[in-house]
């Protein structure tokens, strides 16, 4: 069976790792029953290192009460059930890949106290499950001493969690190229890199049942195009399905659009916070995602634009100064990078996954990729075992995660 | 409701609404239908208008103006001198195809005051270029009027600075510029918080009011533009049918005859 994927940022890397390993066939008896083994083509338009993936450009957070304020319950249990789902996927890569779930801490300026209050509330009301601690300045000072110098109160969120996202990248990639060489499972990856597909298109057998459609992808490869066809394509490109990226033939979103972030990295060896930090600001939202041996990342804007070009002066003394204000240190702290990159986002900034026939297509998880990226693919797991076995069973997550059939063809 | 007269257009609702900060933009435009507006405002500023990098939101916004059979109000937000005021407002009249702009110049940036200074002198020379400037100003008497006499037939006051929620923080002022300007187009612009606030402007005999953050960031934004669509209605019915005088002494709605007022001890 050929398997195609496009894009190999993070949802990219993860689906081909389970493919290769045979992850999407749940009943071990089944996997080992299976003698047709599958070929998977990952293709990506970037190099292995990722550099232009919104998960390249992106701190690893893992706080889904952190962002409960600007996104939907939904987003908020996938969040969750991803904490859970992380580290039995992380303990699968030979390559270390920081995981921390020691819990993340809200703070705002006296000034500011509104806000802080309205989330409190907020989380009382609508995530009374889960478990929150309003500290006085003595609690957060020993809980996290140099924060506690500048704030009166903070609230402490012991759930949250965050994820090396670069090193994870790394990781996966190493693990992809490892297996490969070493399958048990007879599957194999063809990973193609810096290459442009131009067309993603449809062969219809049969009108009726279509188990028997295939997809043809068309791609630029070292200058030359070439056409192979696939038994299944899996789409997991980001923004690169806007009907602005992506021609007619090439199965482009047209709900899709990209939503402009820009983040700093910061070397602050004076600075030393344990775990990720929020600022409550009514004109910026702001964190900072401590990332050992003295870095930290500290982001990120969200402008409704699709320009990636480099960050903008107006945005840099927003985050600066709004980091500079939760600790001074940072006044110090060498800016080792500062990265603009989009996000892929739907008009209800929520994820969804349409598939139809042998295209399933996964995208708009905005900022929110690390978040629920465990959650969304065991879903697409389960599509494409109902797609291999034509059958139609339940899906694991459909009361979180939209998932349905793709209306229209835009081919 | 009566019509509300932005340069010449009528317009059935008098509520104006911005199309920031909401939690995404389908709730956006679930929360502009339910408010029933015609007139929606978006800001270009920081989205590289040059590139022309917003294009895909900017179509969104145009996609429901055309629902509800409305304008697009592009606006100057971020702006702080007249020069970087008039750049952007021409580039939004070529990609929006409007000479309607709401001018904002801020002076100040706290509390986001606007500069009456370079307000008048963007004002003046965007008229000059045909635009239809609704200038975005504070609850200065002398100021409204000089935009008034520049040409600006719409305009727009603060009640407090953008985004705070204060409501009308000088309602003396207030009236004070409605009771003066009688024929100006006014619409009460930032600050507002509440629906009673926009009722309150209202019966003032304000002709319009224009938020954003007041749904935008209300727990439900689609919820809150219907409350305020309906305080706008109730506001304004209440000024046309003329509010009662206040008094000191108490008036039963049923008479009492037999408590004569010379029995009252003081």
């Amino acid at each position: 069976m050929n398997i195609a994927i496009v894009g190999a940022g993070l949802m990219g890397r993860l689906v081909a790792l389970s493919l290769l390993r045979g992850d999407q066939l749940r009943d071990k008896k089944l996997r080992q029953s299976q003698s047709q083994s599958v070929t998977i083509t990952l293709f990506d338009k970037d190099n292995k290192l990722a550099h232009n993936s919104a998960a390249y450009a992106a701190a690893g957070l893992l706080t889904p009460l952190g962002e409960s304020l600007h996104c939907e319950p939904n987003i908020v249990s996938m969040g969750f059930e991803s904490l859970r789902l992380w580290p039995t996927l992380l303990d699968s890569l030979d390559e270390h890949t920081i995981f921390q779930q020691t819990g993340a801490i809200m703070v705002s300026h006296e000034q500011d106290k509104g806000d802080y209050q309205r989330f409190i509330k907020h989380l009382k009301n609508n995530y009374p499950e889960h478990a929150l601690h309003t500290l006085s300045r003595a609690e957060l000072l020993k809980l996290e001493p140099e924060i506690g110098r500048s704030f009166n109160q903070g609230l402490y969120l012991p759930q949250e969690g965050q994820i090396g996202n670069r090193r994870l990248l790394v990781a996966l990639r190493k693990q992809l190229e490892k297996e490969n060489k070493h399958t048990s499972s007879g599957n194999k990856l063809n990973w193609l890199s810096e290459c442009q597909v131009i067309g993603i298109e449809g062969e219809i057998k049969n009108e009726i049942n279509t188990t028997d459609e295939t997809r043809t992808i068309s791609y630029l490869h070292g200058g030359d195009k070439q056409c192979q066809r696939f038994d299944l394509v899996i789409d997991c490109r980001g923004t690169g399905a806007t009907s602005k990226n992506s021609q007619r033939d090439c199965a482009p979103l047209s709900d899709l659009r990209s939503v402009r972030g820009e983040l700093f990295q910061l070397f602050a060896p004076d600075v030393h916070i344990s775990r990720p930090v929020r600022l409550m600001h009514p004109r910026y939202q702001l964190y900072i995602a401590p990332k050992q041996k003295g870095f930290y990342v500290v982001g990120a804007t969200e402008i409704e634009s699709d320009d990636d070009s480099p960050m903008t002066v107006r945005s840099a003394m927003e985050l600066l100064s709004a980091a500079y204000s939760v600790h001074p240190g940072f006044a110090e702290a060498n800016i080792r990078q500062h990265v603009s990159q989009c996000r892929p986002a739907f008009s209800d900034n929520q994820p969804k996954i349409t598939h139809k026939g042998s295209l399933i297509q996964v995208n708009g998880l905005f900022r929110h990729g690390f978040l629920i990226a465990p959650v969304v693919l065991r879903q697409v797991l389960a599509l494409v075992n109902n797609r291999i076995n034509n059958t139609n069973d339940n899906l694991p997550y459909s009361d979180y995660l939209r998932t349905e059939q793709r209306q229209e063809e835009m081919i | 409701m009566m019509a509300l007269n932005i340069y010449g257009h009528q317009l059935d609702s008098r509520l104006l609404i911005g199309s920031a900060l909401y939690p995404s933009p389908e709730v956006m435009k679930q929360a502009i239908l339910a408010s029933g507006s015609q007139v929606v405002t978006l800001s270009l500023k920081r989205q590289n208008p040059a590139e022309q990098s917003g294009q895909q939101i900017w179509r969104y916004i145009q996609e429901v103006v055309t629902e509800v059979n409305g304008h697009l109000l592009p606006n100057t937000a971020g702006c702080k001198t007249a020069k970087e005021a008039v750049t952007l407002a021409k580039m939004s009249r070529e990609i929006f195809k409007t000479n309607w702009l709401k001018l904002e110049v801020i002076g100040d940036d706290y509390n986001l005051q606007p500069d009456p200074i370079e307000l008048l002198n963007a004002a003046e020379q965007l008229i000059k270029d045909g635009f239809k400037v609704l200038p975005y100003c504070t609850d200065d008497l002398v100021l409204c009027q000089r935009l008034y006499d520049l040409g600006c037939q719409v305009i727009m006051p603060w009640a407090s600075p953008i985004g705070t929620g204060k409501g009308l923080m000088n309602p003396y002022n207030l009236e004070t510029i409605r009771l003066r300007l009688p024929d100006a187009t006014l619409i009460l612009d930032a600050g507002i918080g509440k629906p009673s606030d926009a009722c309150l402007a209202m019966e003032m005999g304000y002709d319009g009011i224009l938020l954003n953050s007041a749904v935008a960031l209300a727990d439900n934004p689609i919820l809150m533009a219907k409350a305020f669509s309906h305080a706008l209605e109730a506001g304004e019915q209440a000024y046309v049918a003329g509010v009662m005088q206040q008094r000191q002494t108490a008036h039963p709605s049923t008479p009492t005859l037999d408590t004569p007022f010379w029995h009252q001890n003081s």
